[in-house]
C-alpha cells in the first residue's frame, strides 16, 4: 500500500514538473497561435496580447492562398510514401549490416554515418543537375526526376537512408540473436526469417524511425522547393511561400500557415506513439 | 510479411496514380514566370490569368517561391539546364551580371520604346537591354507630419544635416520618441541603401569606386563618401544604430517611437496595414546638402535566351502586354501598384508613391549605385562593419578603412 | 557444426568428402555474402545516386573555377580554392565558432533530452500529451524561428529587465557579443531536445521490463538503477544522439539565419552560413565547394573519432 502510495505521490510530482517544463514551450507557441489571429498592425504593437477581434479569417485566407487541400494531398503523398520506402529499406539494409561482422560491413556501416555531415548546400547544385538527366521522353507523360513527386520521392528516400539506417542499426545489435537462429533451423530462407521474424520484433525503433523521417519531410523546404515547380505539386510548407516576402512578411498569415503546417504531424505523433508503447509490449509478451 | 506487401502495393499504385495527369493542347506556347516579389503573387496571378484568357496562342504559368529562397532556385534551375528555367524571371541587384548570359536582348519590345534614358543604367549591358524594370522606387526619410509640425518643423526646411540634427534634438525630446530616426537591420536597409548616398553623389562613381577595387585609392578619397561618413557621426546619436527589424522599425514609426525612418516607398503598404493616424511624407537624407531622392528601378523581367524561339516570342508578347496595353497599364497601377518606369504610362495613387514620382518627374534623384557598382558580398561585408561603427568599436575613419578592404577583397 | 564436421571427420581421411566440405563450405559462404549484397542493395541504389553521386561532383567541382552554372567549359585550377578558402580570416573564425557551439548543444541537448525522456518514460498521468508538446518545436522552424526568438530576446528580455531591475542579466542578447552565443545556444536546445528525447524514449522502452522490474526487486535507490542499469544499456542511444546532435549542430544554417544572422558584426557566423554567402553572397560557387569539403572532413574526424569511443562502451547483448 504504502509502495502504491509513493508511486502515486512521485507520479504527481513528475506530472508537475513535466507541466512547468513544458511552459517553455507552450509559451513560443502561444506566440505563433494568439498572433495568428492579429491584424499586421496589432500583431507588432503588443504581441503577447489577446486578439482584438478572435476571427478565422487569417485562416481561411492562407488556406485559400496555400490551396489547402491539394497541398496536404500532395504532402501525404511525398511524405507517406517516402517514408514506408525508407523503413522497408533502411531496416533490411541495416539488418544484413548489423550480422555480418565483416570489415566491409563495417566500412559500409560508416559510409553511411559519415554522409549525414555533409552539409546540404554543398551537394544542392550537383544533385539537381544529376538528376536532370534523367529523363525520357518529354511533354506531359515524359518521365524526369526533376519537377515530379516521384523524383522528389526518390531522393528523399536517398537522404533518409543514413539517419534511419543508423537507428536501426543499433536497436538490431540489441535484440537477441536466438529467435533468429531458431527460424533458420525451422527452415526460413533469409528473406522470410527478416520478414517474419526480424522485421516484426523491430517495431517500436520502426515507428520511432518513421516519426523521425516525418518530421524531417514535412517542414522540408530547400529540396523541395528546387526539385518542385509546377504550382500543382507544391507541398504544404512550399505553399507557404505567398507570406515571404524578402524583407515584407505577412506574419498573420504565415502564422496562421505554420500551425496549419504542424497540426497533421500532431495527429499523425499522437497516433504513432501509441504503436512505440504496444510494439515493446508485444516484444515483452515474446521475449 | 502479408500485411507489408500490401502496403508496398498500394504504395505504388498511389505513386503511379499520383504522376498521372491531363495532357495539353499542343499549338499553345507554354512559357513560366518566375519572380521574386510574393507580395504581389496572388495579384499577379490574377493579372496572369487575365492574359491567358485573352490571348489563345500562349499559356503563362506563375511560378514563385520565398523571397529569401528565389535566388537559390533561380540558380539550381539554371544550372541544372537553362532551357527547362523559367522563360521570364525577375532580376535586381548585383546578381543580375550573373545571370546576364542567360538574358536575351529586349531591345526590340514596344516596352523598350517608352523606358527613358536615365532608367537604363541597371538594365543595359555591353549595349544590350537584358531587362524591363517592373517599376520605380525610391527611397528617402519617411517622416511623421505631425509629429514635425508639433515640434515646430518644416520638412522643406532639412536640407542639410546640420538642420536635421537640430531638428532631431528637438523630437529627441518628443513623449515616446525612442530615438528620432530608426534604421532597420537588414543587410541592404542598415548598410546597402544608407551608404548609396555618399557613393551615387559621386559624379563620378563608377570610376572611382572601380579605383577603390583595385586599390587605387580608398573610399575616404571620395569627397562625397566622406562627407557621408562625417555625417554619420554627427546623427549616430540620434539613431536606433540600426538593431531592429524591418517589421519593427515600421510597426516603431506606427507608433510614434521614431520621427523618421530610412526606408523606401515598399513601406506604404506596411505602414497602411498598421493603420497609423498621422501624415507621413517623404525627404531626401541631406548629406552634404543633398536635395534628391534616391530612385531606382526595382526588379527587372528578362528573357531566358535558352528558351525555344516561340518561348522568346511570346514572353516578350506578356511583358509588352503588361508593360504598354490599356488592359495591362491598368492591372499595373491598380492592383500591383507600380510605379511606372516607362513615359506615358498610368500611375497607382498613394502619398509615398506619389512623392517618388513626383521627384522622378523632376529629375531630382539619385541612382541606385549599388546594383551596378558595388563588388558582390558588400552587403555582408559592409552590414559587418557598420555594426561595428554602431557599437563603437570603430570610429567612422575606421569604418571607411574596413570598407575600403572589403571592396578590394570582393573586386573581381 | 563442429561436432558435425568432426563426425564426417572421423572415418578415414577421405580427401573426396573433405574437398566436398570445402566447397560446401564456400558456396554457403557465397551465398550469405549473397543474400547480404541484396539486402543492402536497395539501400544502396539510393543512397548512392542520391548521396555519393553529387558528393562526389561536389568534390570535383571544389578543384575547379566552375561558376555556379553548368560544369561544362570549367577549369581545372588545383588547390586554389583551398588556398583562398585557409586564407579567408571570416571562414576560420565561422569554424571555430562552430565548434563552440556544437560542444554546448552536444552537452546541453543530450542532457536535457535524456532527462525529458526520463521524465515521459515513467509512469506519471498525461505524459503522452507532454511528448507531444516537447516535440513540437522541432516543427517550427526557419523565419518563424526567428518572430518568436527575436521578440523574446529584444523586447521580452529588454521589458523583464526593467521590471525586475535586472538590466544586467535581462537584455537584448542578440547584439551582444558574448551572450548571442547562449542565444543562439538556448533556441538550439529548445529546436533540438524533443527530437533526442523521442529517440532516447525508443531507447529506453527497448530495454526490457525484466530488467528494470528485477532492478526494482533488489531495491536498488533509484540513482544506482540509473547508474548501474538503465546508462550503461542506454549507451546505444548516447552515441545514436550525441552524432545526431553534433552533425546537427556543426551543421546548423536556420538558427543562425534566424536570430543573428551572423551578426552583431559577423561575430556569430556558423560554417554552414558562411559557405552559403560564399556561394551566394559573393558568387564563389567553386570556393564555397572546397569549404564545404573541408568542412566535410574534419567534421567527420571529430564525429567518428566520438562514435568510436562510445560505441565501445556499448553493452553487447
Amino acid at each position: 500500500m504504502s509502495d502504491m502510495k509513493m508511486s502515486t505521490k512521485k507520479s504527481i510530482t513528475g506530472a508537475i514538473v513535466g507541466w512547468i517544463l513544458s511552459l517553455m514551450v507552450i509559451g513560443p507557441v502561444y506566440i505563433i497561435v494568439i498572433n495568428s489571429f492579429k491584424t499586421r498592425g496589432q500583431i507588432f504593437s503588443d504581441q503577447l496580447g489577446w486578439p482584438e477581434v478572435f476571427s478565422f479569417e487569417f485562416y481561411s485566407a492562407a488556406a485559400k492562398q496555400m490551396s489547402y487541400l491539394n497541398s496536404l494531398k500532395n504532402s501525404l503523398i511525398i511524405v507517406g510514401i517516402s517514408v514506408v520506402f525508407i523503413v522497408l529499406i533502411a531496416s533490411m539494409a541495416a539488418w544484413a549490416l548489423a550480422r555480418r561482422n565483416t570489415r566491409g560491413s563495417r566500412i559500409l556501416f560508416y559510409m553511411f554515418l559519415a554522409t549525414m555531415l555533409i552539409p546540404f548546400q554543398a551537394v544542392m547544385i550537383p544533385l539537381i543537375q544529376y538528376f536532370n538527366s534523367w529523363r525520357l521522353g518529354s511533354g506531359d507523360f515524359a518521365f524526369k526526376m526533376i519537377d515530379s513527386r516521384y523524383g522528389l520521392i526518390f531522393m528523399n528516400i536517398g537522404f533518409g537512408m543514413s539517419l534511419s539506417i543508423f537507428l536501426y542499426y543499433g536497436f538490431v545489435k540489441s535484440v537477441p540473436l536466438e529467435m533468429e537462429e531458431s527460424a533458420k533451423i525451422d527452415g526460413c530462407n533469409q528473406w522470410s526469417t527478416f520478414w517474419q521474424v526480424v522485421f516484426p520484433n523491430l517495431l517500436p525503433i520502426t515507428v520511432t524511425v518513421a516519426i523521425l523521417n516525418v518530421i524531417n519531410y514535412w517542414n522540408d523546404y530547400l529540396l523541395p522547393s528546387l526539385v518542385l515547380r509546377k504550382p500543382a505539386l507544391r507541398t504544404i510548407p512550399l505553399s507557404t511561400f505567398f507570406f515571404f516576402g524578402e524583407f515584407n512578411i505577412q506574419w498573420n498569415l504565415a502564422l496562421a500557415g505554420l500551425v496549419m503546417t504542424i497540426i497533421p504531424v500532431i495527429i499523425f505523433y499522437l497516433l504513432a506513439q501509441r504503436y512505440i508503447i504496444s510494439g515493446v509490449m508485444a516484444g515483452a509478451v515474446k521475449g | 510479411m502479408k500485411k507489408v506487401f500490401v502496403v508496398m502495393a498500394l504504395v505504388l499504385v498511389l505513386a503511379l496514380v499520383s504522376t498521372a495527369c491531363g495532357g495539353g493542347k499542343s499549338d499553345v506556347v507554354k512559357i513560366t514566370f518566375m519572380q521574386s516579389k510574393t507580395e504581389i503573387q496572388s495579384d499577379l496571378q490574377t493579372v496572369v490569368d487575365d492574359f491567358n484568357e485573352k490571348n489563345e496562342g500562349i499559356e503563362v504559368e506563375l511560378l514563385g517561391t520565398s523571397g529569401d529562397n528565389y535566388a537559390t532556385v533561380l540558380q539550381s534551375n539554371f544550372a541544372a539546364d537553362p532551357a527547362t528555367a523559367p522563360t521570364i524571371f525577375s532580376m535586381s541587384g548585383p546578381d543580375t551580371v550573373n545571370f546576364e548570359k542567360f538574358m536575351a536582348p529586349l531591345d526590340d519590345t514596344e516596352a523598350a520604346k517608352l523606358l527613358p534614358d536615365n532608367l537604363k543604367d541597371a538594365v543595359v549591358i555591353d549595349d544590350k537591354l537584358i531587362g524591363l524594370p517592373s517599376a520605380v522606387e525610391g527611397y528617402g526619410l519617411i517622416y511623421n507630419a505631425d509629429m514635425l509640425s508639433d515640434a515646430g518643423i518644416d520638412p522643406a526646411s532639412l536640407n542639410s544635416i546640420d538642420a536635421l540634427v537640430s531638428a532631431f534634438e528637438k523630437l529627441a525630446t518628443v513623449e515616446g520618441v525612442d530615438a528620432p530616426l530608426g534604421f532597420a537591420k537588414e543587410n541592404y536597409f542598415i548598410f546597402i541603401h544608407f551608404f548609396n548616398w555618399g557613393a551615387a553623389l559621386d559624379p563620378d562613381y563608377s570610376e572611382n569606386l572601380a579605383k577603390v577595387g583595385t586599390g587605387e585609392q580608398t573610399l575616404a578619397d571620395i569627397p562625397s563618401i566622406k562627407q557621408w561618413a562625417d555625417d554619420l557621426d554627427k546623427i549616430k546619436e540620434f539613431t536606433n544604430k540600426g538593431l531592429v527589424s524591418y517589421d519593427d522599425q515600421v510597426a516603431g514609426f506606427s507608433a510614434g517611437k521614431y520621427a523618421m525612418i530610412h526606408q523606401g516607398v515598399w513601406a506604404q503598404q506596411v505602414i497602411d496595414q498598421n493603420e497609423v493616424e498621422f501624415d507621413y511624407g517623404f525627404i531626401p537624407y541631406p548629406t552634404g546638402g543633398n536635395d534628391k531622392l534616391a530612385v531606382g528601378t526595382a526588379t527587372a523581367w528578362s528573357v531566358n535566351n535558352e528558351a525555344s524561339e516561340e518561348q522568346q516570342k511570346a514572353a516578350k508578347t506578356f511583358l509588352d502586354w503588361l508593360i504598354t496595353s490599356d488592359e495591362g497599364q491598368k492591372h499595373s497601377a491598380d492592383l500591383l501598384n507600380f510605379i511606372p518606369a516607362y513615359t506615358g504610362v498610368k500611375a497607382p495613387a498613394g502619398n509615398l508613391t506619389e512623392s517618388v514620382a513626383e521627384y522622378a518627374g523632376s529629375g531630382k534623384t539619385v541612382g541606385w549605385v549599388y546594383n551596378t557598382d558595388f563588388p558582390s558580398g558588400m552587403d555582408v561585408d559592409g552590414t559587418t562593419s557598420i555594426q561595428k561603427y554602431y557599437a563603437d568599436q570603430i570610429d567612422s575613419a575606421g569604418l571607411l578603412q574596413e570598407l575600403s578592404d572589403a571592396w578590394v577583397k570582393n573586386y573581381k | 557444426m563442429n561436432d558435425s564436421n568432426n563426425t564426417v571427420a572421423r572415418p578415414l581421411a577421405d580427401t573426396d568428402i573433405r574437398q566436398r566440405l570445402e566447397l560446401y563450405k564456400k558456396k554457403k559462404a557465397r551465398r550469405s555474402r549473397l543474400t547480404f549484397f541484396l539486402f543492402i542493395l536497395p539501400a544502396l541504389l539510393f543512397f548512392a545516386n542520391v548521396v555519393l553521386v553529387p558528393f562526389i561532383s561536389g568534390i570535383v567541382y571544389s578543384f575547379t573555377d566552375w561558376g555556379g552554372f553548368s560544369f561544362a567549359g570549367s577549369q581545372f585550377t588545383g588547390l586554389e580554392n583551398y588556398r583562398t578558402a585557409f586564407s579567408d580570416a571570416r571562414f576560420v573564425q565561422s569554424f571555430l565558432f562552430s565548434f563552440k557551439y556544437a560542444f554546448a548543444m552536444l552537452v546541453l541537448v543530450n542532457l536535457i533530452g535524456f532527462s525529458l525522456a526520463l521524465l515521459v518514460s515513467s509512469k506519471i498521468k498525461t505524459k503522452n500529451v507532454l511528448r507531444s508538446i516537447y516535440f513540437m518545436p522541432n516543427m517550427i522552424g526557419g523565419l518563424i524561428l526567428g518572430f518568436i526568438w527575436q521578440f523574446i530576446f529584444s523586447k521580452l528580455f529588454v521589458q523583464l529587465g526593467e521590471v525586475l531591475g535586472a538590466e544586467g542579466a535581462f537584455f537584448n542578447w542578440i547584439i551582444d557579443e558574448r551572450m548571442a552565443f547562449w542565444s543562439l545556444v538556448i533556441v538550439g536546445v529548445w529546436q533540438q531536445a524533443g527530437y533526442a528525447m523521442i529517440i532516447y524514449i525508443a531507447g529506453l522502452q527497448s530495454i526490457s521490463t525484466d530488467v528494470k522490474e528485477a532492478s526494482q526487486i533488489d531495491g536498488a535507490s533509484w540513482g544506482r538503477q540509473l547508474r548501474h542499469i538503465l546508462l550503461p544499456l542506454m549507451v546505444p542511444s548516447f552515441t545514436i544522439n550525441m552524432f545526431l546532435t553534433l552533425s546537427k549542430a556543426l551543421k546548423e544554417y536556420d538558427i543562425n539565419l534566424a536570430l543573428t544572422n551572423g551578426g552583431p558584426y559577423g561575430t556569430t557566423e556558423m560554417v554552414a552560413m558562411n559557405v552559403f554567402q560564399t556561394a551566394y553572397r559573393f558568387n564563389d560557387f567553386a570556393e564555397a565547394q572546397a569549404k564545404a569539403v573541408l568542412f566535410f572532413l574534419v567534421i567527420m574526424v571529430i564525429t567518428l573519432f566520438q562514435v568510436n569511443l562510445t560505441s565501445r562502451r556499448e553493452v553487447s547483448a
